[in-house]
């Protein structure tokens, strides 16, 4: 019953998050420079009537209350408008987009929590050695290095020098030549949040290695597999909190890799679409990138939930308190 | 347990080597597969053009969005009733041939009997009525409707292979605007009709150029096949396919790697990088916009003829092109470059003509000298400028000039801003002082000037008035030979230019690279807007 009531709070929450986020979004975008009317004009001789019949259009010439609840009371009817550039609704505009990001931030974040922890384990196990401070020095590059200037390096490297990955593109839709031209992005990708996700790992594991219990864990002989997956699941919260940080920073950094590389993803069509002020485009891809953000966010708390019990116990003498 | 430390660590790497194999593995049986193409054999690859495009199509339909590489892609897929020949002159599209009325108002086309769709369908009257209707729509044809001409009264099928075009008055012009590098892109009727988002990947065109869409990968790329149906014969390439690179940088890598055959707009800094690709020719040409300043002659300190003349001589085009530009442009001495006048004059007459024009050649003295008779004080002589964050060169050069005038006394404050926004205060009259840049699509001389100096105070982005200068603007524009019309537009420009309304900076260039083994026939700025396949050639 607490465990339901805990995920129905997490739901509601959710939704409150993904309302006022429609709401901030719309107004950043009303607030914005820009006629949108005039970008898809461009910088030509324009008769106002023309310019006008756009604005009309697309209801540009509405009030800011008018324009935002038309379009809650569309999107409640699944209607998220068309886009100014195509002319296509947006649902259809972004579906193609969708999965070719997906993939990549699935491949990347599947990467990242795989190196993150592995190399954040051994890190805290080696605390102080040589292998400790080589992680901690990568960690400090991965952090530094914006993930579009890993992406150039990595293509010199492996697809001008070494040639074996393309430089740009999607490929063909078959399974190997998706993952031929997606390794490259998704490694640029990774390589900023997994070292972020290993500085994480390292430091929660610390707190773990040098506990009384892993004393006893040793002195009872037990496999040091064994005592590291206690420390981990010990260490879990602060680890799967920041997963899903590491979600919402992969999403953030598609737009500059998916730039990059020329990956028709979500990122790149952000990009263009917040140049040319497609309104209903960027309005509909921010709430689906912030639904994604907010749910893993909101799954990452039901799992710290459930993994770790000292987390209900803190909730429950919270609620005491 | 040391040992067992150690082996975990061991089984770590191992793990990490098996990954970092199997990705190699896939990498290479990928490669080999990509180079090959899907059939296994590189005659194909040797058949296809890849282009790599500096801008990314979110549609096919250049009635919805129609910015100049929208118009490079359609050039090969769908036709006007005229066209654009490489030399810039007016050539039959879909029309065989026209003829108009005595007073040139009545413009009757009689259409090609072997034009096809792709579908081998014949082009009808009705289709080019219903595609002219079509893009006079601002609903249907955002991008196009508000250059649509204005002074089309009526279009009608006067016969199954015949179209009427009414005018309220003789407007030479017009044969531009109907090209398909101007507002007129012919499709189907009935797969237009039919279709849910014409130009999307679902729903691609329909036209009856050499090439048809056969894939279109928003963000990605688009392919072009060429079509059976098409009348003329066969250009070399089976395959032109477009990649949408937008990164310089990864622009740059495709290219030395090989991955993309020819691409325009190359940065003039990193010339010397594309150059070394093994084979590559690489090359600049005009492109025929026009670079410069806009003054608002109703807003101080510019409503100060002299202030406007003091910044106009104040502008070291030369310098800036021979310095910042590293001479891939050409110092503007008016609005229209040169080459706009393909289709009135040679290139040594066109520029005589141009040079004509009243203008002002950088003399820092004579620009102190304007400013010392302003009536405006020292504190008053300040102002502030944007430039879009897409043209980095004219951002440079303004830049430049800014400096230039802090050394006569007048501050310029330069801004670089998104291009949406730039956009939007292009023609709002709020700026006193405010950058252009114009890329004209058609070969026709009065294009910019249709604009820029049409002076009735409300229409052009200076929101200038001067009776004589609208006057020959409205002459060239219902002029009726090309060369009385090149006058009007000469005479218009040195009206605007003893105003010193516009202070030109440069006349752009583009440039040009192909890779090893492809090349084309006098490329020129026309060449993209041409049936330009036919230009293309394997070396």
């Amino acid at each position: 019953m607490e465990a339901l009531k805990f995920v129905v709070k997490k739901l509601v929450a959710f939704t409150v998050s993904i309302t006022v986020l429609s709401f901030i979004i719309f107004s950043l975008l009303f607030l914005a420079p820009g006629d949108p009317a005039r970008v898809l004009v461009g910088a030509r001789r324009a008769s106002p009537e023309a310019l006008n019949a756009i604005r009309e259009q697309y209801h540009l010439n509405d009030s800011f209350f008018s324009q935002y609840f038309r379009w809650v009371g569309d999107a409640a009817h699944l209607d998220f408008g068309n886009s100014i550039r195509t002319g296509s609704p947006v649902t259809e505009t972004i579906s193609s987009h969708l999965s070719v990001s997906l993939e990549l931030v699935l491949v990347s974040l599947v990467l990242s929590i795989i190196c993150g922890i592995v190399f954040g384990v051994i890190a805290a196990k080696r605390r102080g050695k040589f292998s400790d401070k080589a992680i901690n020095f990568v960690a400090l590059v991965g952090t530094s290095a914006p993930s579009f200037a890993a992406g150039l390096l990595l293509l010199y490297v492996f697809a001008l020098i070494l040639g074996w990955f393309p430089v740009y593109g999607i490929g063909e839709d078959t399974f190997a030549d998706r993952v031929f031209h997606l390794t490259l992005p998704a490694i640029a990708l990774t390589i900023g949040v997994s070292a972020m996700l290993m500085k994480v790992t390292r430091s929660a594991m610390l707190n773990e290695v040098d506990s009384d219990y892993t004393v006893f864990m040793r002195a009872r002989t037990l496999s040091p597999l064994r005592i590291t997956f206690a420390q981990l699941k010990n260490a879990s919260g602060p680890i799967l909190t920041s997963t899903g940080l590491v979600l919402a920073s992969l999403i953030g950094a598609t737009v500059l890799v998916e730039t990059t590389f020329a990956i028709p993803g979500v990122g790149n069509l952000l990009a263009s679409s917040v140049t040319m002020k497609d309104v209903p485009v960027v309005q509909f891809l921010t709430l689906v990138l912030a639904f994604f953000i907010c749910l893993s966010q909101a799954l990452v708390d039901i799992a710290v939930y459930f993994i770790n019990p000292a987390s209900r116990a803190a909730g429950r003498g919270k609620a005491a308190a | 347990m040391k040992n067992i430390r150690k082996r975990n660590f061991r089984s770590v790497l191992l793990l990490a080597l098996a990954v970092f194999t199997a990705l190699a593995f896939t990498a290479c049986s990928g490669k080999d597969a990509d180079s090959k193409g899907t059939d296994g054999t590189d005659a194909k690859k040797s058949d296809t053009l890849v282009v790599g495009l500096t801008g990314s199509l979110a549609t096919l339909d250049l009635n919805q969005n129609a910015g100049i590489v929208d118009y490079y892609v359609a050039a090969i897929s769908q036709e006007g009733l005229t066209a654009v020949s490489n030399e810039g002159k007016l050539v039959p599209g879909l029309a065989e041939s026209w003829e108009t009325s005595e007073d040139g108002t009545t413009w009757t086309f009689k259409l090609r009997a072997d034009a096809q769709f792709y579908d081998g369908s014949a082009v009808t009257a009705e289709d080019v009525v219903f595609s002219a209707e079509r893009a006079r729509d601002p609903e249907k044809s955002p991008g196009v409707a508000s250059y649509f001409p204005w002074y089309v009264d009526e279009i009608k099928a006067t016969a199954p292979d015949e179209v009427t075009f009414t005018l309220d008055g003789p407007h030479p012009g017009f044969l531009w605007n109907i090209s398909n590098s101007g507002v007129l892109l012919v499709s189907k009727k009935s797969e237009v009709e039919a279709a849910k988002s014409y130009g999307s990947p679902e729903d691609l065109i329909s036209g009856t150029g050499p090439y048809k869409p056969v894939e279109f990968v928003p963000g990605s790329h688009v392919t072009y096949e060429y079509s059976e149906t098409w009348r003329g014969e066969k250009p070399q390439f089976q395959t032109i396919r477009f990649d949408f690179i937008e990164d310089n940088n990864t622009r740059l890598l495709a290219f030395k790697q090989g991955d993309i055959d020819f691409t325009y707009n190359i940065p003039s800094d990193s010339e010397a990088d594309w150059s070394s690709v093994e084979g590559s020719k690489v090359f600049f040409v005009s492109d025929r916009s026009y670079q410069g300043l806009t003054f608002n002659p109703n807003l101080k300190p510019f409503d100060d003829i002299h202030v406007r003349k003091a910044v106009a001589y104040a502008i070291d085009g030369q310098g800036i092109v021979d310095g910042l530009l590293k001479g891939h442009a050409q110092a503007a001495t008016a609005i229209t470059a040169p080459e706009q006048y393909a289709i009135a004059w040679d290139i040594t007459k066109a520029n005589e003509e141009v040079a004509s024009v009243t203008h002002y050649e950088y003399n820092i003295e004579q620009a102190k000298a304007e400013l010392a008779q302003s009536k405006y004080q020292a504190a008053d002589l300040k102002a502030e400028v944007t430039y879009p964050a897409s043209d980095q060169n004219l951002g440079k050069a303004v830049l430049a000039i800014a400096e230039s005038l802090k050394s006569i006394g007048f501050e310029l404050k330069v801004t670089e801003e998104p291009i949406e926004q730039w956009l939007t205060k292009v023609s709002d009259g709020q700026q006193a002082v405010a950058t252009m840049s114009y890329i004209p699509t058609t070969g026709e001389p009065g294009e910019i000037d249709a604009w820029l100096t049409y002076a009735d105070g409300e229409s052009n982005p200076a929101l200038w008035k001067n009776d004589e200068a609208l006057k020959n603007t409205e002459a060239g524009l219902s002029a009726t030979d090309n060369e009385s019309q090149a006058q009007y537009v000469i005479a218009a420009e040195d009206l605007a230019g003893k105003e010193a309304i516009y202070a030109p900076i440069y006349w752009g260039q583009s440039g040009i690279a192909f890779g090893k083994g492809v090349s084309a026939e006098n490329y020129n700025s026309f060449t993209l807007l041409a049936n330009w396949p036919y230009l293309f050639k394997k070396d």
